[in-house]
């Protein structure tokens, strides 16, 4: 767990101090999140669907009775829906994000120390930069791109993701409408 | 440390609570003043009222409402004692400065000690003042002798509680002499000055004296920064021995000599540098203190050095809120542990079974305790609505009177807050435009003073409070137009709606009928918010208006938001719960050709139901569709669904309206706790929560208004069926099917039904030969058919069902083995002629030969102490009695009833046809049903009301319905006496007393 405190970098305001943060595997692509923000990491418990919400809602889950709102990741950052499988995992986020709710990933990998200068800023155009153009549509989302044993960690701004759920479900987007509800359309 | 100036948030908050129970008071006496100016009683009660907030704010050292209570209370005083008479000037000053106290409240719960605008109390107090020179000046101290019983009691208890907390401090303030704990000395000054303030208050002047010296003392530490030595200490201790001594006999206080210890304290006051000398080490203080004070031996008191007794703790008891609410939380918490253990017991040991069901009834009798903490009258908040009133009617220059009834309606603490800001809107709309001014009411032939009626009223789970003007109501035409103005529908929108459907687009943003926006209403933004407030309890408005004579505003919301029972329906696989407060009913459509059948028109899916026709909404196909429901959608599902087999729906209630929510599967009943959706799921208006269910599983809570409006829900005007037949006798009454032994089928009618539970027979208890149940916490008796008739004995079954029957005045349980279906009873049914051990009579239904239950009668049989008294008297034989109702079950039972108490009955089915019958012979009596075909009750009853003849004819409604309001309707109508179906031995006392009314009459 991380041990970087706002306390530290306080008395030490030269220092560049190690961030911890969480990684996790959609598809073929790694990405992190600020390990502060992590609540807990579970196995996805049974899925009960929310109908009319948009696709990257999954459902509620009973997580030893308090309910918890299940996005999939995938869906939210425009890419197609995850399969859960074994390794399958719900990243349940702290009070800070708003009401009980997390996300689901392919995998979850190592919590990784980071310092600032280990994450190239996404946004300052550099060559790191270039090379990932357009892996994510949403770019304001992504914090930096660090690397991690010899791939890229894309390092994602978590705090952005409420609003994001939040116009997904106001919009009604269809474009993030689950196969779930796109199936019952054709059966009619 | 803490700035003495500052004072802790704590004693803010319990200011603010305190000053809040007060305020109510205020308000309300200071209007019924302006009414009786000189009502002795009234304005005691105020001066309590205010002298109460002068002491609390004393404590808080919150110096602006110590000066506004004080003003307030001189001003009561002096009236009191016919120095000054209150005019209605006077009254609104008074009341500025309630309000003034008011803001002030609101600022103390904000931490802050100063007034916002001290400018507007400086004139507030010259004001005041003026209003207190109308007699001469008096000390503003009451009266001694006024002081009761009661209040010296009352001090006692506050004076015990402030001298322990003195004591404490005092030995604290010795523990750390070093530095004078400024935080200490300050809450030492407040405990003294309260009880200084106290005993003046009740005459005790002795033990005024003694906090006022002890006071002196710690004041003299306190401005000049000593410390205070042990020698000190040890004096201010002996004086609050001495004071404690003399609270416990308060009355008789003021005989007993304390100048030695006066003496002693104000040589203290003398004396109060010590400097460095003297910093006596201190061990254990309070066991050196008698020894070291010299005044121990001649003072009693404190050779009883005993630590002070805590404060006595009176009936009530303040909570914190949120410790309410946690209570409340874990009670839900508990229930939902309870339902799995149930559930994951139903198979498990015998063993098991009794603790079990014991953790069962104190789970559920824990709930209802810790619900009911929360339960709040809703006068408290009714109370303010006279205020409103009167200033809103002062400032537009129109005379309302206010009626409120029904205050003693409790309801969930957090319901009640979230109910204040609708209600004062709309209270405020009647005042600004739902009533005229005096001068149109007098053209329009009103009374020139405008009513308003408020009242509240609880109705099964839910409360219903009204807001009714007299005033010009609400113009349809007009809001059609500016509903159109605005966008928000279009024509085509309104023209499917009937006038009661657009008044309630009033509530949509931005809609106001208001000629002029004033600076109360009209802005279009209220009433929106009322609608806002209302969803998001879960509750609904109605609105109701005849043009010329007034507005009815009716509000439903739930008595509680934390638990609430539903029937849990499935639905593709998923579980849904449908809150109990909106069913109505359920029903099984079969293929058959006696049965209902589903019909389309446009594309809308209908049933026709009894006499009406019921939209049908498919729960499968809302889910399935994200995007409310355009035509082709509703196209779509009435092409894509062809009806076959069976058809499940439950008849739910939106408002008034109905309609059928179509599912695949009825699970059961099951009290949840809700929780609310995702803040961001709101958006998602077909659902109102989720829930834990026993298993571990979530369900979604259905929210009913919601569906209406995604499916876009067509809603046609009721439709009476005209009988189809006149030559038969009636309608037919609708009853539920069902089986106990494997031999017999039963009936009994779905009127007489409360409620139908399934039950674990593992939960039965016996004692001796008879048999119990916990129904929604209330013990059950059971009744088994193969004791009470001789029919065959029930295989063993699981789960078994209990029909719970209507309006029988104790509790009872039928228990059955299988429900089949509800059914409509056909005609040629052959009634038994002795119909007393409870079976009305037999019919075919379904092929099988099905009896009839009088579950009235059977409550009786399986209950000795009850049984049927077989006395019939002389006047009985004589008596003749009409009995009219178009349900044949029901014609059949009554007469039955009263053939058997001794009377000669005779029945028709309708009002045309008793009028007939009345004219043709004589009766002493009329038992009428009120909803029937031709004529109706009220009719018939007005009818012979007009009849010379009849005038004096006794008439009995029995039906179904049972609101006051129709009680009400029933008694104008002309109706002697109202009886609901059909509890038989009291429906037989009313017709006894109205039979012996009109011998009475006759003999004098």
């Amino acid at each position: 767990m991380s041990k970087v405190i706002e306390g530290d970098r306080a008395s030490f305001p030269s220092h560049d101090p190690p961030h911890s943060y969480t990684t996790f595997r959609l598809r073929d692509d790694w990405f992190g999140i600020a390990t502060d923000l992590v609540k807990e990491i579970t196995v996805v418990p049974p899925l009960t669907p929310i109908p009319h919400a948009p696709g990257a809602v999954r459902g509620y889950v009973n997580l030893r009775g308090h309910i918890v709102l299940v996005v999939d990741l995938n869906c939210l950052l425009q890419r197609s829906p995850a399969e859960l499988g074994d390794d399958s995992r719900l990243i349940v986020f702290k009070p800070q994000m708003g009401d009980a709710w997390g996300v689901l990933v392919e995998r979850i990998g190592d919590m990784v120390e980071l310092t600032t200068r280990q994450i190239e800023s996404h946004r300052a155009g550099g060559d790191g930069d270039r090379q990932h153009a357009g892996l994510l549509p949403q770019e304001e989302l992504v914090h930096g791109v660090g690397k991690l044993d010899g791939h890229l960690l894309l390092i994602l701004d978590a705090c952005r993701l409420p609003s994001l759920l939040e116009h997904a479900i106001e919009r009604r987007d269809q474009a993030l409408f689950s196969h779930r509800n796109k199936s019952k359309e054709r059966s009619l | 440390m803490t700035d003495p100036s500052s004072p802790d948030p704590a004693l803010l908050e319990l200011f603010r609570a305190e000053l809040e129970t007060h305020l109510a008071t205020l308000g309300s006496g200071v209007l019924a003043l302006e009414k009786s100016p000189d009502d002795i009683q009234q304005l005691e009660s105020l001066m309590r009222a205010a002298h109460s907030i002068k002491g609390a704010a004393r404590i808080v050292g919150f110096d602006a409402a110590v000066q506004v209570s004080h003003h307030l209370e001189d001003c009561f005083v002096a009236a009191q004692r016919g120095q000054i008479t209150l005019t209605s000037d006077g009254v609104d000053v008074l009341l500025r400065g309630v309000d003034a106290l008011g803001r002030l409240g609101t600022s103390a719960a904000a931490g802050e000690v100063r007034p916002q605008s001290p400018e507007e109390l400086e004139r507030w107090m010259d004001e005041i003042a003026a209003v207190r020179s109308g007699g001469s000046s008096a000390d503003s101290t009451p009266p001694t002798s006024a002081a009761s019983e009661a209040a010296v009691l009352e001090f006692v208890s506050e004076a015990k509680e402030h001298l322990a907390n003195v004591v404490q401090d005092l030995l604290a303030l010795e523990q750390r002499p070093g530095e004078a704990d400024a935080e200490c000395l300050a809450r030492l000054l407040r405990g003294l000055h309260s009880i200084k303030g106290g005993a003046g208050f009740v005459g005790c002047r002795t033990i005024e004296q003694l906090a006022h010296a002890m006071e002196n003392v710690l004041e003299s530490l306190q401005q000049t920064g000593t410390a205070a030595d042990s020698s000190v200490v040890d004096t201010l201790l002996a004086g609050t021995d001495r004071t404690q001594a003399l609270v416990d006999d308060a009355q008789r206080s003021n005989e007993a000599d304390v100048a030695d210890t006066l003496q002693r304290l104000r040589q203290c006051l003398a004396a109060p540098k010590p400097a460095a000398a003297d910093r006596v080490s201190i061990e254990s203080p309070s066991q050196q203190r008698p020894a070291d004070s010299p005044g121990a031996a001649v003072d009693p008191v404190s050779s009883t050095a005993e630590p002070p007794r805590g404060p006595d703790r009176s009936a009530t008891l303040r909570i914190p809120v949120p410790l309410v609410d946690q209570l409340m939380t874990l009670a839900g918490e508990l229930v939902l542990v309870r339902n799995q253990a149930m559930r994951s017991i139903e198979l498990g040991e015998a063993a098991v079974r009794p603790v079990l069901q014991r953790l069962d009834t104190l789970t559920s009798q824990l709930q209802g305790a810790v619900t009911q903490t929360r339960m709040q009258p809703v006068g408290n908040l009714f109370a303010r609505f006279p205020r409103t009133v009167r200033d809103m009617a002062r400032q537009m220059g129109k005379s309302i009177e206010l009626e409120v009834s029904g205050t003693e309606v409790e309801l969930d603490k957090s319901v009640l807050e979230q109910l204040s800001d609708p209600l004062t809107h709309l209270i405020r709309n009647c005042c600004d435009h739902g009533l005229e001014s005096s001068e149109q009411r007098t053209a329009a032939g009103k009374p020139a003073a405008g009513r308003i009626k408020m009242c509240a009223r609880q109705q099964g789970g839910q409360i219903c409070i009204e807001i009714r003007d007299d005033g010009r109501g609400i113009n349809v035409e007009q809001v059609r137009r500016k509903v159109l103005e605005t966008g928000l529908r279009t024509a085509a929108d309104l023209a499917r709606l009937n006038d009661k459907e657009t008044l309630g687009l009033i509530t949509l943003p931005g809609v106001s009928t208001a000629r002029q926006v004033t600076d109360v209403s009209g802005r279009g933004v209220g009433m929106d918010v009322v609608k806002t407030n209302l969803d998001r309890l879960g509750g609904t408005l109605e609105i109701d208006s005849t043009l010329g004579q007034g507005t009815t505003f009716s509000l439903r919301v739930p008595l509680t938001l934390a638990i609430i029972p539903c029937l849990m329906v499935r639905t593709q696989d998923q579980c849904y719960a449908i809150p109990q407060k909106d069913l109505e009913e359920l029903v099984c459509l079969h293929r058959q050709q006696d049965q209902p059948r589903i019909e389309c028109t446009m594309e809308q899916e209908v049933v026709r139901l009894r006499d009406r026709l019921l939209p049908l909404v498919r729960l499968s196909e809302v889910l399935a569709h994200p995007e409310p429901f355009d035509v082709e959608t509703r196209e779509a599902i009435v092409r894509k669904h062809r009806p076959d087999g069976e058809t499940l729906f439950a008849v739910v209630k939106v408002g008034e309206r109905r309609f059928g929510l179509i599912v695949d599967q009825i699970l059961k009943n099951e009290e949840i706790v809700v929780k609310p959706m995702h803040g961001l799921l709101k958006p998602l208006t077909c659902f109102s929560g989720a829930t834990i269910l026993g298993d571990g599983h979530i369900a979604l809570i259905l929210n009913m208004e919601g569906i209406v409006q995604h499916a876009g829900v067509r809603f046609a005007e009721h439709v009476r069926q005209e009988p189809a037949d006149s030559s038969r006798s009636g309608e037919t009454a609708p009853v539920l099917l069902f089986r106990y032994g494997p031999d017999e089928q039963f009936a009994v009618p779905l009127a007489m039904i409360r409620r139908l539970v399934m039950v674990d027979p593992a939960r039965i208890e016996r004692v001796g030969s008879r048999e119990f149940l916990l129904v929604d916490g209330e013990t059950t008796p059971l009744l088994r058919l193969d004791r009470v008739l001789p029919v065959s004995t029930a295989p063993p079954a699981h789960p078994l069902f209990l029909l719970l029957p209507k309006n029988i005045g104790r509790p009872l349980g039928l228990l059955a083995t299988s429900i089949i279906d509800t059914d409509t009873l056909p005609a040629g049914i052959t009634y038994d002629a002795w119909q007393a051990d409870g079976v009305v009579g037999s019919a075919v239904l379904r092929g099988r030969m099905t009896l009839l239950l009088d579950l009235c009668r059977l409550a009786e049989r399986s209950d000795p102490a009850e049984a049927p008294t077989q006395a019939d008297d002389a006047r009985r034989r004589q008596s003749r009695i009409l009995v009219v109702d178009d349900t044949e079950f029901f014609r059949e039972l009554v007469r039955g009833y009263l053939e058997e108490a001794g009377y000669e009955a005779v029945s028709v089915a309708d009002g045309n046809r008793a009028l007939e019958a009345l004219q043709g012979d004589t009766f002493d009596l009329v038992v009428s049903d009120i909803e029937m075909p031709v004529m109706d009750g009220w009719t018939l009853a007005k009818t012979i009301r007009q009849q010379a003849a009849l005038a004096d004819l006794p008439l009995l409604a029995l039906t179904t319905l049972s609101s006051d309001a129709d009680r009400d309707r029933a008694r104008s109508c002309g109706f002697n006496g109202y009886e609901v179906k059909l509890d038989r031995q009291q429906f037989l006392r009313t017709v006894a007393e109205l039979l012996g009314q009109k011998v009475e009459a006759f003999s004098s």
